[in-house]
Protein backbone atom coordinates (compact mmCIF):
# COMPACT_ATOMS: atom_id res chain seq x y z
CA UNK A 1 0.00 0.00 0.00
CA UNK A 2 1.15 3.17 -0.86
CA UNK A 3 1.19 5.96 1.33
CA UNK A 4 -0.11 9.08 0.67
CA UNK A 5 2.81 11.11 -0.44
CA UNK A 6 3.89 8.81 -2.55
CA UNK A 7 0.50 8.74 -4.44
CA UNK A 8 0.94 12.64 -4.77
CA UNK A 9 4.03 11.96 -6.33
CA UNK A 10 2.49 9.47 -9.03
CA UNK A 11 -0.25 11.26 -10.03
CA UNK A 12 2.14 14.42 -10.44
CA UNK A 13 4.32 11.96 -12.11
CA UNK A 14 1.90 10.95 -14.74
CA UNK A 15 0.88 14.02 -15.35
CA UNK A 16 4.32 15.66 -16.64
CA UNK A 17 3.96 18.22 -13.61
CA UNK A 18 7.39 17.14 -11.69
CA UNK A 19 10.51 19.05 -11.62
CA UNK A 20 13.76 16.94 -12.09
CA UNK A 21 14.31 15.65 -8.70
CA UNK A 22 10.52 14.69 -8.25
CA UNK A 23 10.80 12.57 -11.78
CA UNK A 24 14.29 11.00 -10.62
CA UNK A 25 12.33 9.87 -7.05
CA UNK A 26 9.32 8.41 -8.78
CA UNK A 27 11.36 6.64 -11.71
CA UNK A 28 13.56 5.17 -8.81
CA UNK A 29 10.59 3.99 -6.37
CA UNK A 30 9.03 2.44 -10.19
CA UNK A 31 12.03 0.17 -10.58
CA UNK A 32 11.52 -0.88 -7.12
CA UNK A 33 8.15 -1.26 -6.19
CA UNK A 34 5.39 -3.21 -8.13
CA UNK A 35 2.34 -1.30 -5.99
CA UNK A 36 3.93 2.29 -7.17
CA UNK A 37 3.91 0.69 -11.02
CA UNK A 38 0.54 -0.36 -10.25
CA UNK A 39 -0.55 3.36 -9.87
CA UNK A 40 1.42 4.58 -12.38
CA UNK A 41 -0.75 2.40 -14.76
CA UNK A 42 -3.75 3.51 -13.47
CA UNK A 43 -2.97 6.85 -13.53
CA UNK A 44 -1.78 7.10 -17.17
CA UNK A 45 -4.77 5.49 -18.57
CA UNK A 46 -6.42 8.71 -17.35
CA UNK A 47 -4.46 11.10 -18.50
CA UNK A 48 -4.64 9.36 -21.55
CA UNK A 49 -8.32 9.96 -21.28
CA UNK A 50 -7.21 13.77 -21.16
CA UNK A 51 -6.10 12.94 -24.38
CA UNK A 52 -8.91 11.68 -25.83
CA UNK A 53 -11.26 14.53 -25.02
CA UNK A 54 -9.13 16.86 -27.23
CA UNK A 55 -10.32 17.93 -30.74
CA UNK A 56 -9.70 15.89 -33.52
CA UNK A 57 -7.18 16.35 -36.17
CA UNK A 58 -5.94 14.64 -38.74
CA UNK A 59 -2.12 14.40 -39.27
CA UNK A 60 -1.16 15.75 -43.15
CA UNK A 61 -0.16 12.77 -44.96
CA UNK A 62 2.91 14.15 -45.86
CA UNK A 63 4.37 13.81 -42.35
CA UNK A 64 4.38 9.75 -42.74
CA UNK A 65 6.94 10.61 -45.41
CA UNK A 66 8.86 12.58 -43.02
CA UNK A 67 8.53 10.07 -40.21
CA UNK A 68 10.35 7.23 -42.42
CA UNK A 69 12.53 9.89 -43.50
CA UNK A 70 13.99 10.62 -39.81
CA UNK A 71 13.85 7.09 -39.36
CA UNK A 72 16.25 6.37 -41.81
CA UNK A 73 18.37 8.94 -41.07
CA UNK A 74 18.50 6.47 -37.70
CA UNK A 75 19.79 3.67 -39.63
CA UNK A 76 23.43 4.89 -40.23
CA UNK A 77 25.78 2.29 -40.22
CA UNK A 78 27.07 4.30 -36.26
CA UNK A 79 23.21 4.15 -35.03
CA UNK A 80 23.29 1.87 -32.31
CA UNK A 81 20.42 -0.81 -33.41
CA UNK A 82 18.61 -3.54 -31.28
CA UNK A 83 20.64 -6.02 -29.90
CA UNK A 84 18.97 -9.14 -31.86
CA UNK A 85 18.08 -7.74 -35.23
CA UNK A 86 15.81 -9.66 -36.93
CA UNK A 87 14.79 -7.42 -39.69
CA UNK A 88 17.78 -5.35 -39.49
CA UNK A 89 20.26 -7.67 -40.94
CA UNK A 90 22.72 -6.68 -43.28
CA UNK A 91 21.07 -8.33 -46.27
CA UNK A 92 17.92 -6.06 -46.17
CA UNK A 93 16.84 -4.08 -48.84
CA UNK A 94 16.08 -0.91 -49.22
CA UNK A 95 12.32 -0.59 -50.35
CA UNK A 96 10.57 2.43 -51.30
CA UNK A 97 8.51 4.11 -48.49
CA UNK A 98 5.14 4.05 -50.78
CA UNK A 99 5.96 0.60 -51.45
CA UNK A 100 6.24 -0.37 -47.55
CA UNK A 101 3.52 1.95 -46.83
CA UNK A 102 1.72 0.28 -49.26
CA UNK A 103 2.19 -3.25 -47.79
CA UNK A 104 1.93 -2.51 -44.25
CA UNK A 105 -1.28 -3.58 -43.70
CA UNK A 106 -0.78 -6.53 -46.10
CA UNK A 107 2.06 -7.80 -43.91
CA UNK A 108 0.08 -7.20 -40.44
CA UNK A 109 -2.83 -9.05 -41.09
CA UNK A 110 -0.43 -11.95 -42.87
CA UNK A 111 1.53 -11.94 -39.81
CA UNK A 112 -1.68 -12.07 -37.29
CA UNK A 113 -3.49 -14.02 -39.70
CA UNK A 114 -1.89 -16.95 -41.41
CA UNK A 115 0.22 -19.62 -39.65
CA UNK A 116 3.22 -20.80 -40.82
CA UNK A 117 2.95 -24.29 -40.26
CA UNK A 118 2.11 -25.39 -43.60
CA UNK A 119 3.90 -28.48 -44.24
CA UNK A 120 3.95 -30.44 -47.50
CA UNK A 121 3.70 -27.51 -49.44
CA UNK A 122 0.38 -26.81 -48.95
CA UNK A 123 -1.12 -23.74 -47.91
CA UNK A 124 -2.92 -23.02 -45.20
CA UNK A 125 -6.24 -21.45 -45.75
CA UNK A 126 -7.40 -22.36 -41.91
CA UNK A 127 -6.55 -19.25 -39.44
CA UNK A 128 -5.30 -21.46 -36.00
CA UNK A 129 -5.64 -19.88 -32.78
CA UNK A 130 -4.27 -16.89 -31.58
CA UNK A 131 -2.06 -18.17 -29.36
CA UNK A 132 -0.71 -19.90 -32.55
CA UNK A 133 -0.23 -16.82 -34.85
CA UNK A 134 1.41 -15.17 -31.39
CA UNK A 135 3.82 -18.19 -31.75
CA UNK A 136 4.53 -18.09 -35.11
CA UNK A 137 5.21 -14.13 -34.97
CA UNK A 138 7.02 -15.07 -32.02
CA UNK A 139 9.13 -17.31 -34.00
CA UNK A 140 10.18 -14.74 -36.96
CA UNK A 141 10.91 -12.48 -34.15
CA UNK A 142 13.17 -14.93 -32.47
CA UNK A 143 14.64 -15.85 -35.71
CA UNK A 144 17.70 -13.77 -36.00
CA UNK A 145 19.13 -15.26 -39.79
CA UNK A 146 15.40 -14.02 -41.16
CA UNK A 147 16.01 -12.22 -44.26
CA UNK A 148 13.66 -9.31 -45.70
CA UNK A 149 13.68 -9.18 -49.60
CA UNK A 150 11.77 -7.12 -52.12
CA UNK A 151 9.43 -8.78 -54.70
CA UNK A 152 10.26 -7.23 -57.93
CA UNK A 153 8.00 -6.77 -61.16
CA UNK A 154 9.13 -7.93 -63.98
CA UNK A 155 10.63 -4.94 -65.03
CA UNK A 156 13.62 -6.15 -62.58
CA UNK A 157 12.77 -2.62 -60.58
CA UNK A 158 9.55 -1.87 -59.34
CA UNK A 159 9.15 -3.06 -55.92
CA UNK A 160 6.12 -4.82 -55.27
CA UNK A 161 5.97 -6.61 -52.23
CA UNK A 162 8.40 -8.01 -49.83
CA UNK A 163 9.29 -11.42 -48.81
CA UNK A 164 10.50 -12.82 -44.97
CA UNK A 165 12.46 -15.65 -45.36
CA UNK A 166 13.56 -17.50 -42.28
CA UNK A 167 16.67 -19.47 -41.99
CA UNK A 168 14.32 -22.93 -41.52
CA UNK A 169 12.48 -22.09 -44.68
CA UNK A 170 9.52 -20.38 -43.94
CA UNK A 171 8.54 -17.86 -45.88
CA UNK A 172 6.23 -15.21 -45.83
CA UNK A 173 5.43 -13.17 -49.35
CA UNK A 174 2.91 -9.84 -48.65
CA UNK A 175 2.04 -8.17 -52.26
CA UNK A 176 1.00 -4.95 -53.36
CA UNK A 177 -0.44 -5.47 -56.86
CA UNK A 178 -3.77 -4.83 -56.25
CA UNK A 179 -7.35 -7.26 -56.68
CA UNK A 180 -7.15 -10.26 -59.32
CA UNK A 181 -9.06 -9.68 -62.56
CA UNK A 182 -12.08 -12.25 -62.32
CA UNK A 183 -10.96 -16.45 -63.41
CA UNK A 184 -7.58 -15.45 -61.99
CA UNK A 185 -5.79 -16.96 -59.29
CA UNK A 186 -2.23 -15.57 -57.43
CA UNK A 187 0.27 -18.64 -57.58
CA UNK A 188 2.94 -18.93 -55.40
CA UNK A 189 6.65 -20.33 -56.15
CA UNK A 190 10.16 -21.11 -55.19
CA UNK A 191 12.72 -22.19 -57.03
CA UNK A 192 15.19 -24.86 -55.25
CA UNK A 193 18.76 -24.35 -55.51
CA UNK A 194 20.85 -26.47 -57.72
CA UNK A 195 17.45 -25.99 -60.45
CA UNK A 196 15.99 -23.64 -62.43
CA UNK A 197 12.52 -25.18 -62.72
CA UNK A 198 9.97 -23.33 -60.23
CA UNK A 199 7.97 -25.32 -57.68
CA UNK A 200 4.40 -24.51 -56.71
CA UNK A 201 3.73 -24.02 -53.15
CA UNK A 202 0.37 -23.16 -53.66
CA UNK A 203 -2.90 -20.62 -55.26
CA UNK A 204 -4.12 -17.39 -53.09
CA UNK A 205 -6.62 -14.62 -53.11
CA UNK A 206 -5.47 -12.42 -50.96
CA UNK A 207 -2.17 -10.14 -50.43
CA UNK A 208 -0.29 -11.89 -48.64
CA UNK A 209 1.16 -16.03 -48.26
CA UNK A 210 2.98 -18.07 -46.24
CA UNK A 211 4.47 -21.23 -46.63
CA UNK A 212 7.20 -23.82 -45.66
CA UNK A 213 9.75 -24.14 -48.36
CA UNK A 214 13.03 -26.07 -48.43
CA UNK A 215 15.63 -24.22 -46.48
CA UNK A 216 17.74 -23.51 -49.65
CA UNK A 217 16.02 -21.94 -52.75
CA UNK A 218 17.50 -19.11 -55.26
CA UNK A 219 14.25 -17.00 -55.46
CA UNK A 220 10.70 -16.70 -54.74
CA UNK A 221 8.14 -15.30 -56.47
CA UNK A 222 4.29 -14.71 -57.37
CA UNK A 223 2.24 -15.37 -60.93
CA UNK A 224 -1.41 -14.45 -62.37
CA UNK A 225 -2.55 -17.71 -63.23
CA UNK A 226 -6.03 -19.11 -64.50
CA UNK A 227 -8.23 -20.29 -61.45
CA UNK A 228 -7.06 -23.65 -59.87
CA UNK A 229 -3.34 -22.81 -60.38
CA UNK A 230 -1.06 -23.64 -63.35
CA UNK A 231 2.23 -25.99 -63.37
CA UNK A 232 4.43 -23.48 -64.85
CA UNK A 233 3.67 -20.01 -63.82
CA UNK A 234 2.06 -18.40 -67.10
CA UNK A 235 2.19 -14.69 -65.68
CA UNK A 236 5.02 -13.53 -63.32
CA UNK A 237 4.12 -10.71 -61.40
CA UNK A 238 6.75 -10.57 -58.95
CA UNK A 239 10.41 -12.31 -58.14
CA UNK A 240 12.22 -12.22 -55.05
CA UNK A 241 16.26 -13.81 -55.64
CA UNK A 242 18.06 -14.74 -52.86
CA UNK B 1 -13.24 -15.07 -42.70
CA UNK B 2 -11.80 -11.55 -41.15
CA UNK B 3 -8.23 -12.16 -40.17
CA UNK B 4 -7.30 -10.74 -36.58
CA UNK B 5 -5.66 -7.88 -36.55
CA UNK B 6 -2.03 -7.89 -35.41
CA UNK B 7 -1.83 -5.95 -31.65
CA UNK B 8 -0.09 -3.25 -30.85
CA UNK B 9 2.51 -5.05 -28.60
CA UNK B 10 3.09 -7.40 -31.52
CA UNK B 11 4.03 -4.43 -33.54
CA UNK B 12 5.84 -3.22 -30.99
CA UNK B 13 8.14 -6.44 -31.17
CA UNK B 14 8.82 -6.07 -34.72
CA UNK B 15 9.08 -2.32 -34.56
CA UNK B 16 11.88 -3.51 -31.63
CA UNK B 17 13.64 -5.39 -33.97
CA UNK B 18 13.89 -3.14 -36.86
CA UNK B 19 10.66 -3.32 -38.91
CA UNK B 20 9.49 -0.17 -40.76
CA UNK B 21 6.50 -1.81 -41.45
CA UNK B 22 5.38 -2.48 -38.39
CA UNK B 23 6.33 0.83 -37.50
CA UNK B 24 4.34 2.33 -40.30
CA UNK B 25 1.55 0.22 -39.08
CA UNK B 26 1.45 1.63 -35.32
CA UNK B 27 1.94 4.96 -37.39
CA UNK B 28 -1.01 4.77 -38.93
CA UNK B 29 -3.35 3.61 -35.83
CA UNK B 30 -1.64 6.17 -33.48
CA UNK B 31 -1.16 9.27 -35.78
CA UNK B 32 -4.06 11.39 -35.47
CA UNK B 33 -4.45 10.62 -32.10
CA UNK B 34 -0.72 11.83 -31.51
CA UNK B 35 -1.19 14.71 -33.86
CA UNK B 36 -4.21 16.20 -31.99
CA UNK B 37 -3.07 15.66 -28.30
CA UNK B 38 0.16 17.58 -29.85
CA UNK B 39 -1.73 20.33 -31.41
CA UNK B 40 -4.01 21.08 -28.35
CA UNK B 41 -0.69 21.77 -26.38
CA UNK B 42 1.26 23.50 -28.42
CA UNK B 43 -1.16 25.42 -31.37
CA UNK B 44 1.98 25.71 -34.04
CA UNK B 45 1.78 23.69 -37.18
CA UNK B 46 5.80 22.76 -37.19
CA UNK B 47 6.29 22.74 -33.86
CA UNK B 48 3.54 19.68 -34.05
CA UNK B 49 5.03 18.17 -37.05
CA UNK B 50 8.82 18.14 -35.27
CA UNK B 51 6.90 16.37 -32.28
CA UNK B 52 5.06 13.85 -33.90
CA UNK B 53 8.25 12.98 -35.76
CA UNK B 54 9.76 13.05 -32.60
CA UNK B 55 7.43 11.01 -31.00
CA UNK B 56 7.96 7.55 -33.67
CA UNK B 57 11.08 8.27 -33.28
CA UNK B 58 11.47 7.67 -29.17
CA UNK B 59 9.41 5.20 -30.04
CA UNK B 60 11.60 3.26 -32.90
CA UNK B 61 14.21 3.50 -30.02
CA UNK B 62 12.12 2.23 -26.67
CA UNK B 63 9.83 -0.26 -28.39
CA UNK B 64 12.15 -2.66 -26.49
CA UNK B 65 11.24 -1.00 -23.33
CA UNK B 66 7.63 -1.47 -23.60
CA UNK B 67 6.43 -3.29 -20.46
CA UNK B 68 2.70 -4.57 -20.39
CA UNK B 69 3.17 -4.32 -16.76
CA UNK B 70 3.17 -0.22 -17.01
CA UNK B 71 0.20 -0.15 -19.32
CA UNK B 72 -0.90 -0.56 -22.46
CA UNK B 73 0.96 0.82 -25.38
CA UNK B 74 -2.33 2.92 -25.99
CA UNK B 75 -1.31 4.38 -22.82
CA UNK B 76 2.54 4.14 -23.27
CA UNK B 77 2.16 5.99 -26.71
CA UNK B 78 0.18 8.83 -25.62
CA UNK B 79 2.37 8.86 -22.75
CA UNK B 80 5.43 9.86 -25.16
CA UNK B 81 3.10 11.99 -27.30
CA UNK B 82 2.64 13.81 -24.30
CA UNK B 83 6.16 14.29 -22.40
CA UNK B 84 7.60 15.31 -26.13
CA UNK B 85 5.10 17.82 -26.77
CA UNK B 86 5.19 18.99 -23.41
CA UNK B 87 9.12 19.46 -23.44
CA UNK B 88 8.54 21.40 -26.43
CA UNK B 89 6.19 23.85 -25.21
CA UNK B 90 8.51 24.09 -22.26
CA UNK B 91 11.27 24.37 -24.59
CA UNK B 92 9.47 26.90 -26.23
CA UNK B 93 8.45 29.17 -23.28
CA UNK B 94 5.17 29.40 -24.90
CA UNK B 95 1.84 29.08 -23.17
CA UNK B 96 -0.93 28.83 -24.97
CA UNK B 97 -4.25 30.19 -23.80
CA UNK B 98 -6.62 27.31 -23.30
CA UNK B 99 -10.23 27.51 -24.32
CA UNK B 100 -11.95 24.44 -22.55
CA UNK B 101 -14.53 24.76 -24.70
CA UNK B 102 -13.18 24.09 -27.72
CA UNK B 103 -14.18 21.84 -30.21
CA UNK B 104 -17.14 20.02 -30.44
CA UNK B 105 -17.72 17.03 -28.42
CA UNK B 106 -17.54 13.36 -30.54
CA UNK B 107 -20.33 10.91 -29.90
CA UNK B 108 -18.62 8.09 -31.76
CA UNK B 109 -17.00 5.30 -29.31
CA UNK B 110 -13.40 5.33 -29.01
CA UNK B 111 -12.07 2.17 -28.92
CA UNK B 112 -9.09 0.29 -28.28
CA UNK B 113 -10.30 -3.21 -27.97
CA UNK B 114 -6.00 -4.28 -27.46
CA UNK B 115 -6.12 -2.56 -23.98
CA UNK B 116 -9.87 -4.13 -23.64
CA UNK B 117 -11.14 -0.11 -22.72
CA UNK B 118 -13.87 0.89 -23.84
CA UNK B 119 -14.57 3.93 -23.76
CA UNK B 120 -17.04 6.77 -25.02
CA UNK B 121 -15.56 10.39 -25.47
CA UNK B 122 -19.15 11.77 -24.18
CA UNK B 123 -18.55 9.36 -20.86
CA UNK B 124 -15.03 10.87 -20.04
CA UNK B 125 -15.95 14.42 -20.96
CA UNK B 126 -19.34 13.87 -18.13
CA UNK B 127 -16.54 12.21 -15.87
CA UNK B 128 -14.57 15.22 -16.22
CA UNK B 129 -17.23 17.59 -16.50
CA UNK B 130 -18.17 15.94 -12.44
CA UNK B 131 -15.58 18.06 -11.31
CA UNK B 132 -15.00 20.85 -9.68
CA UNK B 133 -14.30 23.77 -12.38
CA UNK B 134 -11.52 24.84 -10.66
CA UNK B 135 -9.95 21.23 -10.16
CA UNK B 136 -10.79 20.48 -14.15
CA UNK B 137 -8.83 23.61 -15.00
CA UNK B 138 -6.06 22.40 -12.09
CA UNK B 139 -5.67 19.13 -14.30
CA UNK B 140 -5.68 20.65 -17.97
CA UNK B 141 -3.72 23.29 -16.63
CA UNK B 142 -1.04 20.72 -16.01
CA UNK B 143 -2.09 18.31 -18.77
CA UNK B 144 -2.36 20.27 -21.64
CA UNK B 145 0.18 24.05 -20.53
CA UNK B 146 2.59 21.54 -19.04
CA UNK B 147 2.64 23.49 -15.84
CA UNK B 148 5.14 22.12 -13.09
CA UNK B 149 3.14 21.21 -9.52
CA UNK B 150 5.12 24.36 -8.78
CA UNK B 151 3.79 26.89 -11.63
CA UNK B 152 0.55 25.44 -10.32
CA UNK B 153 0.83 26.57 -6.71
CA UNK B 154 2.40 29.73 -8.14
CA UNK B 155 -0.57 30.29 -10.83
CA UNK B 156 -3.42 29.43 -8.75
CA UNK B 157 -1.82 31.02 -5.50
CA UNK B 158 -1.81 27.51 -3.51
CA UNK B 159 0.30 26.03 -1.40
CA UNK B 160 2.48 23.51 -2.90
CA UNK B 161 1.05 20.57 -0.74
CA UNK B 162 -2.16 21.65 -1.64
CA UNK B 163 -1.50 21.13 -5.29
CA UNK B 164 0.01 17.74 -4.90
CA UNK B 165 -3.54 16.44 -2.64
CA UNK B 166 -5.96 18.04 -5.13
CA UNK B 167 -4.18 16.24 -7.71
CA UNK B 168 -4.19 12.93 -6.21
CA UNK B 169 -7.84 13.42 -5.56
CA UNK B 170 -8.93 14.62 -8.63
CA UNK B 171 -7.20 11.05 -10.03
CA UNK B 172 -9.24 9.48 -7.45
CA UNK B 173 -12.69 11.11 -8.08
CA UNK B 174 -11.63 10.77 -12.10
CA UNK B 175 -11.72 7.10 -11.82
CA UNK B 176 -14.50 6.67 -9.82
CA UNK B 177 -16.78 9.08 -11.84
CA UNK B 178 -15.51 6.95 -14.45
CA UNK B 179 -16.44 4.01 -13.43
CA UNK B 180 -19.90 4.95 -12.59
CA UNK B 181 -20.37 6.53 -16.08
CA UNK B 182 -19.37 3.07 -17.53
CA UNK B 183 -21.59 1.06 -15.21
Amino acid sequence: MLDLETQDLIALYALDALELAGRERVEKLLEQDADARAELKANLELTEMLAFTVPSKTAPDALESKVLAKIRQLQTPSQPTAPTSVMRPATRVVIPWFARASLGFALAASLAGVWFGVRNLQLSSDLKSLQDQKTALSSIVADNRARVVALLAPDGKTVVGQAIITHDGRVLMAHNMGKLPPGKTWQAWFVPKKSTMPTSIGTFRGPSVAATIPSEVTAVGISEEPDGGSEKPTTPRAVAKM
Amino acid sequence: MTEPEISDEQLLRLIANGSEVALNILYKRFKDRVYSLSWRILFDQNGVEETVQDVFVKIWHRADDFSHVKGSVSSWVIAIAHHTAIDALRHREHRATINLEEGELETKAITDDRSNIMLDRADIERALGRLEVSDRKLIEASYFEGLTQTQIASRENIALGTVKTRMRNIFLQLRQFLREENA
